[in-house]
């Protein structure tokens, strides 16, 4: 009896169903066309905007290289430009973080490895960099001064600075 | 120049997968998804060479993937098999339709203009794309970046290397590595899903609703942001898509090789992401009822169906052995602790799902859903059964993930999510189309199913004044 009652049930609604099968349609034709609609507008709104659209001004190329949109690229950009006009060869460099771990060092890490490569670009705080100091023979500090003993100031630009691990 | 060589490189990627294919027996215009299929064997070949070099401490190069090519070519040229396809007889768009393909073409390539200017995104520059530049400089991927604990380990080791091999394609083609070439790597795969959209529902659903998702699908921006941003979502995406339409038109006698290409879609998962394991253990119950309904010989059907895991099984071992492990799986959180993230999940996704170009699709999905409870079709029960799965396996790792639940939503649902967003909306269209039009698809059997028969009967058992 309840095997009846579930498979009638099942009937029932199957034919409730089939005698909407003209809302059904309704509501899937404007759901399509709203879909069609709204992300058109979305997608029209973002290639609109000035820092990552289509009519946004060339950048330096070095910078093109990086999506400007995104936090900290001006830096990635002056910490690339310091390395290749200061820092020959492949000798791993360590980047002072001045403050806690956000998303901009985050990006910057990532940007900076994947640019740099294969030489490695680490960023580290002040605290553990100075701690693995032997392994880097170079050093870039934003904000930071660092160890006039066991560094030497190279180069500066854009607030940066390219420091050289003195010989002993 | 450049530009120009990246888009030889594409097309020979293409054209390359589509000779795997014929030459395999899968190829078949008259199938919907037989584009997409083309570019899956490209990138499926590659991926599994390139993974098997790495594997065996090998080099990429260009000139060993052209001498395989060409081994294919030989020995398809030696077969001098061919074959005849009838044409479909032509249907003249309307002015509604024409409109709508037109101004899908010219926002594709508007998004490829915006491609070309620099799109990647946080896991295209430290995962997926640096990736494709170290087999690039190295012409392989060197001990540091498969160690976990080395210099790079936000890199994901365990990770397959289908979207990094298809960039180092563009890059070796191109002679340069600029991060521009893998935005068009990425739009270049995306073509595939309005493509297969339009195919797959223009003789069921009829133009207009095929043009209308189409360019609903060249629009969804959150799905073209992960493409052109150097994500593997864009492969996840054309695989399970390639995958709902293979289940859902075929086989139907009009189709050779559906199991084959359905195989395929789950080995382009598979080979994409680690999230195409789950699609392909989904995939594979879902094949053996779908499959096994229709008469396929099981020595064939379990061959095909196990295929994504004979291409992706070595690396995995390979990876696993030199420690890398999935970040989300790093062991069960206590049980009070998953049921309380439940609403958490679930709150996330209704948010999402009913924000801007989301909204629409939720919409269209309970329509669907609705047409599908009015059909009694096998046809495409296991393609929703596909679907449903792998949204519930995406869902159970957002309660089982030992990272911050929330940080976790809030960087990955939209694009984890939105990989699934063309097969719902395809198969909604489709069950929507089917409803209205009276069509009572059981072409498994032939004639009404059980159930079917069942109802009559009881129908005809019931009084005449039964108050049922």
């Amino acid at each position: 009896m309840r095997a009846r009652i579930t498979e009638h049930s099942g009937i029932r609604i199957r034919d409730l169903m089939r005698s909407q099968r003209r809302p059904i349609r309704v509501v899937g034709q404007f759901a399509t066309a709203l879909w069609c609609i709204l992300g058109t507008i979305h997608t029209v709104v973002v290639l609109s905007r000035s820092d990552t659209g289509l009519l946004s001004a060339p950048h330096d190329p070095p910078a093109s290289a990086i999506g400007l949109a995104q936090p900290g690229s001006r830096l990635v950009v002056g910490i690339l430009a310091l390395i290749e006009d200061g820092a020959p060869g492949l000798a791993p460099v360590w980047v002072v973080r001045p403050g806690p771990a956000d998303l901009t060092w985050h990006l910057a890490q990532r940007q900076l490895a994947h640019l740099a490569y294969p030489r490695r670009v680490d960023v580290l705080p002040t605290e553990e960099g100075t701690s693995a100091a032997e392994t880097y023979e170079f050093a870039i500090a934003l904000t930071v001064d660092l160890d006039n003993g066991k560094w030497q100031e190279v180069a500066t630009r854009d607030g940066l600075t390219l420091y050289r691990r003195r010989a002993r | 120049m450049i530009f120009l060589l990246t888009t030889a490189a594409l097309v020979a990627l293409w054209g390359g997968g589509a000779l795997v294919l014929d030459v395999a027996g899968l190829r078949d215009p008259r199938a919907p998804a037989n584009s997409a299929a083309e570019l899956a064997a490209g990138v499926v070949l590659l991926a599994v060479a390139g993974m098997s070099t790495v594997m065996l401490g090998g080099r990429m190069s260009l000139i060993s993937c052209y001498v395989v090519l060409a081994a294919f070519a030989g020995y398809r040229m030696a077969r001098r098999v061919r074959r005849a396809w009838p044409s479909p007889p032509p249907s003249l768009p309307d002015h509604r339709v024409t409109a709508l393909l037109g101004s899908t073409g010219i926002l594709l390539l508007v998004l490829g203009a915006a491609a070309m200017k620099d799109r990647l995104l946080w896991d295209g520059w430290a995962l997926w794309t640096f990736k494709a530049r170290v087999i690039f400089l190295e012409g392989t991927l060197p001990t540091t970046l498969l160690d976990q604990s080395g210099p790079y380990p936000w890199t994901q080791p365990s990770y397959p290397l289908a979207l990094p091999l298809v960039q180092w394609w563009v890059y070796r083609h191109a002679g340069s590595v600029v991060p521009a070439l893998a935005s068009l790597a990425g739009w270049f795969c995306m073509l595939f899903l309005p493509l297969t959209l339009w195919r797959s529902l223009r003789r069921e659903a009829g133009l207009p609703w095929a043009a209308a998702a189409a360019f609903g699908a060249a629009a969804f921006w959150p799905m073209t942001r992960f493409a052109i941003g150097g994500y593997a979502e864009v492969l996840m995406t054309l695989a399970i898509l390639g995958a709902v339409v293979e289940l859902a038109t075929g086989p139907s006698g009009a189709q050779e090789g559906s199991p084959g290409r359905y195989a395929l879609f789950l080995t382009l998962g598979a080979v994409a992401k680690n999230e195409g394991l789950a699609l392909a253990l989904v995939g594979l119950l879902a094949g053996a009822v779908h499959f096994g309904a229709a008469g396929l010989r099981p020595a064939k059907k379990w061959l095909w169906l196990l295929a994504p895991f004979l291409a992706i099984m070595p690396w995995f071992a390979f990876t696993r052995f030199r420690g890398a492990s999935s970040p989300h799986l790093g062991g069960l959180p206590p049980v009070e602790d998953v049921l309380s993230r439940v609403p958490t999940v679930l709150r996330t996704f209704g948010e999402l799902a009913m924000t801007r170009a989301w909204a629409p699709v939720s919409l269209l999905l309970v329509a669907g859903l609705l047409a599908r409870a009015a059909r009694n079709d096998r046809q495409t029960r296991a393609a929703w059964w596909l679907i449903l799965g792998y949204f519930a396996a995406t869902l159970a790792v957002y309660l089982v993930t030992p990272f911050n639940v929330r940080w976790l939503l809030g960087t990955s649902l939209d694009r984890i999510v939105g990989t699934m967003v063309p097969a719902v909306v395809f198969l909604s269209i489709r069950e929507i189309c089917l409803l209205c039009q009276g069509h009572e698809k059981t072409a498994l059997s032939g004639g009404p199913s059980l159930r079917e028969t069942a109802a009559r009967q009881l129908r005809a058992q019931l009084p005449r004044h039964s108050p049922w």
